[in-house]
């Protein structure tokens, strides 16, 4: 089968049950101060868009998690992966 | 794990079933889920020392006969008086388990951990230094990457606080490739003044209780059971015992609490580390004799709906608990409103004996204050290992290379080599007290601003020896280590130790901790160095091989230099000028860098220390120090003494010419002479018109001191009488090889 091009976004971000003291910092020492206290919850993270070749979508997103695991860009001890969306270039 | 049944439930908890009979013989009745939690984590290994404490009991009073010694073990770290006024704090522990397994959070909230120690004897953080461990580099990828990110998470929290790393050590061992070791050491400074304003302790009823700093969270719950567990037994489930570090709030804690001990108000302090809030109220009241009533929902926390077993046992980082009298609440609440860090009144002391907790009108916890600090103790089993014989009688194979080959590859090997690569990471200067800058000597030098004194730090232990032999490893250390203090001009003040072992119920691997702790207690009374404080790491095993890794017994020490003219640092100065060598070398190649190098092997009889030896050495360098004749001092360490000369050239491109026939009073083979790591030796450079006086002087302490030649004005190291040869190095090519080690290891 023809490999085709995909556009796959994913964010790393800390574990729910973990602390995020960027997003902590920015809700209370920005928000808070600046009049926006109806913001009751940020969480930080990073945003990554990646085109790669894959057989099908699932394929893409497999290649994807295999390789931020293997290679550390995130660390599954205190981060998760969330693949934001895959789409067919 | 074991199940026990809990008011007609099943629960797990990490104890033992007769400790949890023994919780109910000690309540009279069932304990409920939040008390049983914090037995569990209080008798864990971790916090309750049970299988080191009989132990440990040998140090008991190694500190009591020194009339400058502020606090002991059992505080939070160790306090000395350095006169004018001031106290020095400080400390060392262990933060392996969670390094091992998230490197970058383990290593930065194992700083945050030391800080705090540090901060709660009142007095402020000013130099952090650590020891480390890990896996050999060399194509080996989970190596690598446990090394960046604990070096990365140690630069990034201390350079955020703005403490600097003036110091550490690394080794590198295959022993550690799954089980690394970060110990993490902290040094503070106040008036002792301060120190005593922030005891640990809660000794009046009807104070008030305050918690500040970070909100509790459900990370990091039962992380000190954790650490009492190998990493074998550890499953996905368990990992979320990881903290994330918050290095700002760190700092604006670090000012708060400074400003708050200031105004007279605090009467006690206790950072919250393992074992949360369970540790500190029972500590705080326990020790000081008096009771408590905290109310849970007080306690601010990170998420909703947590329960009070949750509360009572996070281990969420960046919080400290204080006591403070009634008529300072709002003068203590306003200084920590000015730095905005959050903060809770969450009870009053009392005159009750018992801690009692409520959850809104349940009271969850109700039990007498000491309760949770009488863990029961173990008597382990020690034996010693059966393959030591093997090890000890390996003989040293004749070299099959060219000395100058071997040299270079000495110089170029993981243990050796220069760790800039590490410590351009770390901000060392920031705070302007450093003096003695990392690579520049055995030990960071601070100042003391206002003040014409100057203290000297240094930490290490050689796990190689301590494999062979932990009791003569041990004192090796403090010998080295010492060292390390006495070459920048410092005497030494005193001692804390971190003792990193495998698991206590293995009666091999708890025969090595008992010899080690044997050897430190040894050779501390007889050098009379007080010993301050330590921690004990078990359960370091490689979850993999299911070895244990390699004893390391760190060794921290703290030196007093008075005078700026009186620092002294380790690179040559002045081409003309003699190099001495201080104490003679033995054939002690026995888990030296040659062996384990050249030859691939780990065995062979191991250095030796001679206390009666050592001190006369420490004496004379004293009184060499005394008269001014000392230009540059460098122990000889890893790699033996023309390691340690090439060092010393380096930094200002000069050469060494030497002759070595003077010297082998042991009629050594070249290699032995040359790379023996024999404990105890110092390089010096003096000047020519002063040698007849050192050598007088030397026949008067009767020590061994022996002219090995001149410093040369190029780069190069001429070694003439040998057995065999003569031998010429490039210094410049030795630089090279020295510099390029890790770097390119790390592919960077």
């Amino acid at each position: 089968m023809a490999q085709m091009e995909f556009i796959i976004e994913i964010s790393l971000e800390n574990k729910p049950a973990a602390r995020d003291p960027v997003a902590e910092t920015i809700k209370r020492d920005l928000l808070a101060k600046k009049g926006y206290d109806n913001v009751s919850k940020v969480r930080s993270g990073q945003y990554l868009r990646l085109i790669l070749k894959a057989n099908n979508e699932e394929d893409a997103k497999e290649i994807v998690t295999k390789m931020c695991n293997a290679l550390r860009l995130f660390n599954p001890v205190t981060q998760t992966l969330n693949i934001i969306s895959v789409k067919k270039l | 794990m074991t199940k026990v049944k809990l008011n007609g439930e099943e629960v797990s908890v990490e104890m033992p079933k007769e400790e949890f009979e023994k919780v109910k013989e000690l309540l009279n009745r069932e304990p409920t889920i939040t008390e049983l939690g914090g037995f569990d984590v209080m008798w864990s290994e971790h916090c309750s020392y049970k299988s080191s404490r009989p132990k440990l009991k040998l140090f008991e009073d190694a500190e009591a006969n020194y009339d400058y010694v502020l606090a002991g073990p059992g505080e939070d770290a160790g306090v000395i008086d350095i006169g004018d006024g001031y106290a020095l704090a400080f400390r060392i522990e262990s933060h392996n388990h969670p390094s091992a397994i998230e490197p970058y959070h383990g290593a930065a909230t194992g700083i945050g951990g030391i800080i705090r120690d540090v901060l709660c004897m009142g007095v402020r953080p000013i130099a952090l230094l650590d020891p480390l461990r890990f896996g050999r580099l060399a194509g080996n990828s989970h190596a690598q990457w446990l090394f960046k990110y604990v070096v990365k998470g140690i630069a990034d929290y201390g350079n955020c606080t703005g403490i600097p790393t003036i110091g550490g050590e690394v080794e590198f061992d295959d022993s550690f490739e799954n089980n690394c070791l970060v110990n993490v050491a902290c040094i503070g400074l106040g008036t002792i003044e301060d120190f005593k304003h922030a005891p640990s302790r809660a000794y009046n009823p009807g104070d008030y209780i305050i918690l500040m700093g970070g909100s509790t969270g459900r990370d990091g719950i039962h992380g000190v059971t954790f650490a009492s567990r190998t990493l074998t037994e550890m499953s996905e489930a368990d990992r979320p015992a990881v903290q994330i570090g918050d290095p700002f709030t760190k700092k604006m804690i670090i000012e708060a609490t400074l400003e708050a001990v200031k105004t007279g108000y605090v009467r006690g302090l206790k950072d919250l580390g393992g074992g949360g809030l369970t540790c500190a109220t029972s500590e705080l009241t326990g020790d000081g004799n008096t009771g408590a009533n905290i109310e849970l929902r007080k306690v601010f926390t990170a998420e909703p709906g947590m329960t009070s077993y949750e509360i009572m046992l996070s281990e969420s980082q960046e919080r400290m608990a204080f006591i403070v009298k009634p008529e300072g609440l709002e003068t203590v609440l306003n200084v920590f409103r000015k730095y905005e860090v959050a903060h809770a009144v969450i009870g009053k002391t009392d005159d009750s004996k018992v801690l009692k907790v409520f959850d809104g009108d349940e009271l969850v916890v109700n039990i007498p204050a000491k309760a949770l600090s009488v863990s029961p103790t173990f008597k382990r089993q020690e034996k010693r290992p059966d393959y030591l014989d093997q090890l000890l009688a390996q003989p040293t194979p004749e070299p099959s290379k060219q000395i100058e080959e071997i040299i270079e590859m000495l110089i170029a090997s993981e243990n050796i080599c220069s760790k800039e690569w590490i410590y351009r990471q770390y901000d060392h200067e920031v705070g302007v007290r450093s003096v003695v800058k990392c690579g520049d000597g055995d030990s960071g030098v601070l100042r003391i601003i206002g003040t014409n004194k100057f203290i000297a730090a240094s930490v290490g232990v050689n796990s190689k020896h301590c494999y062979l032999d932990p009791y003569e490893g041990a004192k090796g250390g403090l010998v080295e280590i010492c060292g390390n203090v006495i070459t920048t001009g410092a005497k030494p003040m005193a001692m804390v130790n971190c003792c990193n072992f495998g698991n206590p119920e293995i009666p091999e691997s708890f025969w090595y901790f008992s010899k080690a702790v044997e050897g430190m207690n040894d050779f501390c009374r007889s050098l009379k160095i007080p010993i301050v404080g330590g921690n004990v790491s078990f359960y370091n095993e490689d979850e993999v091989t299911k070895t244990a890794i390699k004893a390391t017994p760190q060794i921290m020490i703290v030196g007093l230099i008075e005078g700026y003219e009186n620092v002294i640092t380790l690179p040559f100065k002045k081409a003309g000028n003699d190099i001495l060598i201080l104490g003679e070398t033995k054939a002690e190649l026995g888990g030296s860098e040659y062996h384990s190098v050249i030859h691939g092997i780990e065995g062979g009889i191991p250095p030796k220390v001679d206390e009666d030896k050592i001190k006369v050495r420490w004496d004379f360098i004293s009184a060499l120090y005394d008269k001014k004749f000392i230009k540059a001092n460098h122990d000889v360490n890893k790699g033996g003494f023309i390691i340690t000369i090439a060092e010393m050239c380096f930094k200002n491109k000069l050469g060494a010419d030497l002759n070595l026939s003077r010297y082998n009073a042991n009629d050594l083979r070249d290699d032995e002479l040359l790379f023996s790591e024999t404990v105890g030796r110092f390089i010096i450079e003096t000047e020519p018109a002063s040698l007849n006086d050192i050598l007088l002087l030397a026949s008067e302490f009767k020590v061994s001191v022996t002219k090995l030649g001149v410093i040369l004005n190029q780069p190069k190291i001429l070694i003439k009488g040998l057995k065999n040869q003569e031998i010429s190095l490039d210094i410049n090519k030795l630089k090279d090889l020295y510099d390029s080690t890790i770097p390119r290891l790390m592919d960077i």
